[in-house]
């Protein structure tokens, strides 16, 4: 009787000790809540600077004045303090009561010419995402914006908005900054001369003005776009990834598979016949591939957003912090990200989006068999993320540099290929194209209303 | 009769020489022309920029764009106010003379002087049987810096004296 009493009270302390020592390892050790999906909630709320600015920040910063030109990419040595002096000004704008008036459609090439900053974002976003960077903004969907610094005496500077959508044009006029934006184009201007890169619309290729029936013009260009005259020199890279040391160290998975909110316990893990390593669970499918990425396939829920209040740039903040997470794991640098897609205000609810990292300034795509991939792509599903392919790469420079003949040689070698096809680009810009882990420089087009990537050999 | 025959062979040799030559010379852009060369009156350019005929700039460093039929030989050339003689431009000491890609975009950079510029734009239609021209005239009127300072300094100035004025 006695020892049952002992045996009893022995398992007791036993099972009271064990449950002690798992509730403390939950409690300080696992994550209760997902990721890093709701970090800004532990900044108590409310949305003021999102984390996502990284990635929404201008692609291009073109500077007009003094009869030069310069044009300062995302991810240069200049573009960081450039940059800083625009949040500044941006700063100083969102503290005024401004009110953006209507203005004409004139208005927005004469401001191009004239002595100017453009913004250009590279993406249409709704304004409630850009305003969270920028300052208060009309309704619409904005790609671009004009600071210009008007009037010396009045000390003003006019900021111009195009609404995408609709397709007009907005003015309002901050009573002051003239001296910073005017010292911000002084400063940055001292490169080429303005015709050395001219706007496409300067140059006519915007529209269609030729009534001769001979001659035919089947490419049109955005009118933004600038037109270079001269051959482009960029600097070779090489491209690397870490992934087999990383998929060799067991925290390392643990930690990849918290990240998309597998149940560490259940999941089911083998290898592939091309040596892709699996881990699958009852909701998804998580592939690691020798080659340098990573896909994830949610067969029922997903990983969820965050859709609370705000829910556009709480998404994107979702979706960016899980690729900040992923590229963690595997010891990545911090590249300059990107995005790539149209940013509406439904995008919690169905769409795909796409990143691009940037290295020297210069965008880097994928060259899959024959298909062009973003090094970074979700595919979101009712608020869930139910893709995600990102390319875990590293870039550095070789020394040598790749020559791209002018832009018009890469049309007309893009009309070669299309013949009479009509086309509006929207968007032309030299990239890296991976293919295979090797690097090439290449002309890209984007063609209007799409977000498929044309190659130019 | 032999030595006739030789004469003719010879005379007839020099003849298609010369035709010869002056075909090859008719396809290549010249160097220089002196005066204005006729026009065959094909289309084979519509010049964008500038958009007129005679037009002004502020802007020396001027990039004179169009679309052109795919194929055409494109040269653009500066008149010599001293002589005459319209001269073809070198840019960075590369002729402007272009052949049009497949896209039919033509841009070309000039340098610009003070005052009038007579710029002419020459066509050679090579794919043709026949070598044809089309030539566009155009005048850019470059109004240098020192006189927009002046008219800005001006209206700035009277639109301080109207702000003075109304207080």
């Amino acid at each position: 009787m006695m020892r049952k009493e002992v045996f009893k009270n022995i398992t007791l302390v036993t099972l009271i000790f064990i449950s002690v020592l798992l509730f403390s390892k939950i409690w300080f050790g696992d994550n209760l809540i997902y990721g890093d999906s709701f970090s800004f909630m532990k900044k108590g709320g409310g949305v003021t600077t999102i984390e996502v600015e990284g990635i929404i920040m201008p692609k291009r910063i073109v500077l007009t004045g003094n009869n030069k030109r310069c044009c300062i990419l995302k991810g240069t040595t200049e573009y960081g303090n450039c940059y800083s002096a625009i949040k500044d000004f941006f700063a100083v704008a969102e503290s005024e009561t401004l009110k953006f008036e209507s203005a004409e459609t004139t208005e927005w090439g004469s401001a191009l010419k004239s002595r100017s900053v453009l913004l250009d974002y590279g993406s249409t976003y709704s304004s409630s995402v850009l305003s969270k960077i920028t300052m208060t903004l009309p309704q619409g969907e904005i790609k671009e914006l004009i600071l210009v610094p008007e009037s010396s005496v009045l000390s003003r500077v006019s900021v111009y908005a195009k609404d995408l959508q609709g397709g007009a044009i907005y003015k309002a006029a901050l009573p002051q900054g003239y001296s910073s934006i005017s010292g911000l184009i002084d400063t940055y201007i001292v490169g080429e001369n303005v015709n050395n890169l001219p706007f496409a619309f300067e140059l006519g290729f915007d529209k269609v003005r030729t009534f001769n029936e001979d001659i035919s013009q089947n490419t049109l260009l955005d009118s933004n776009i600038i037109i270079g005259l001269k051959d482009v020199v960029t600097p070779e890279i090489t491209v690397s990834e870490n992934i087999k040391s990383v998929m060799d160290d067991g925290n390392k998975i643990e930690d990849l598979l918290s990240a998309f909110a597998f149940k560490i316990g259940s999941v089911r893990r083998y290898i592939e016949e091309n040596d892709a390593m699996v881990f699958v669970d009852s909701n998804a499918t998580l592939k690691v591939y020798s080659d340098g990425w990573i896909e994830y396939a949610a067969e029922n829920r997903g990983i969820p957003l965050d859709t609370s209040e705000d829910m556009a740039s709480r998404s994107l903040e979702s979706m960016y912090s899980l690729v900040r997470r992923t590229a963690k794991i595997f010891n990545m640098p911090e590249h300059e990200i990107q995005i790539y897609s149209n940013i509406t205000d439904e995008i919690y609810g169905n769409a795909a989006v796409y990143m691009d990292y940037y290295f020297n300034g210069v965008p880097v795509i994928v060259d899959d068999n024959g298909k062009t991939s973003h090094t970074i792509s979700f595919d979101i599903k009712d608020g869930m993320i139910v893709g995600f392919k990102q390319y875990l790469y590293e870039f550095s420079n070789t020394g040598g540099v790749a020559t791209n003949g002018s832009m018009v040689s890469s049309l007309d070698s893009l009309n070669e290929k299309y013949g009479n096809t009509a086309m509006k680009i929207s968007d032309m810009y030299i990239a890296y194209v991976c293919k295979k882990r090797e690097a090439s420089v290449h002309w890209c087009v984007r063609s209007e209303g799409t977000d498929t990537i044309e190659i130019i050999d | 009769m032999i030595s006739l025959i030789k004469k003719m062979l010879y005379i007839l040799t020099v003849v298609l020489g010369i035709m010869l030559f002056c075909g090859v010379s008719a396809s290549a852009a010249p160097g220089e022309m002196n005066g204005l060369p006729a026009s065959d009156g094909l289309l084979c350019i519509d010049i964008y920029n500038p958009e007129t005929v005679v037009s002004t700039t502020t802007q020396s460093d001027y990039v004179l764009s169009g679309v052109a039929k795919s194929g055409v030989v494109v040269s653009v050339y500066y008149k010599e106010e001293a002589t005459g003689i319209y001269k073809l431009v070198h840019v960075d000491g590369v002729p402007a003379v272009q052949t049009i890609g497949a896209s039919g975009y033509f841009a070309q950079r000039v340098q610009l002087s003070e005052g009038k510029n007579d710029i002419l734009v020459r066509v050679d239609a090579g794919y043709e049987d026949t070598s044809a021209l089309q030539i566009v005239d155009l005048e850019i009127n470059l109004l240098v810096d020192s006189f927009w300072d002046r008219f800005r300094s001006t209206s700035q100035n009277m639109e301080q004296v109207l702000r003075n004025a109304f207080r």
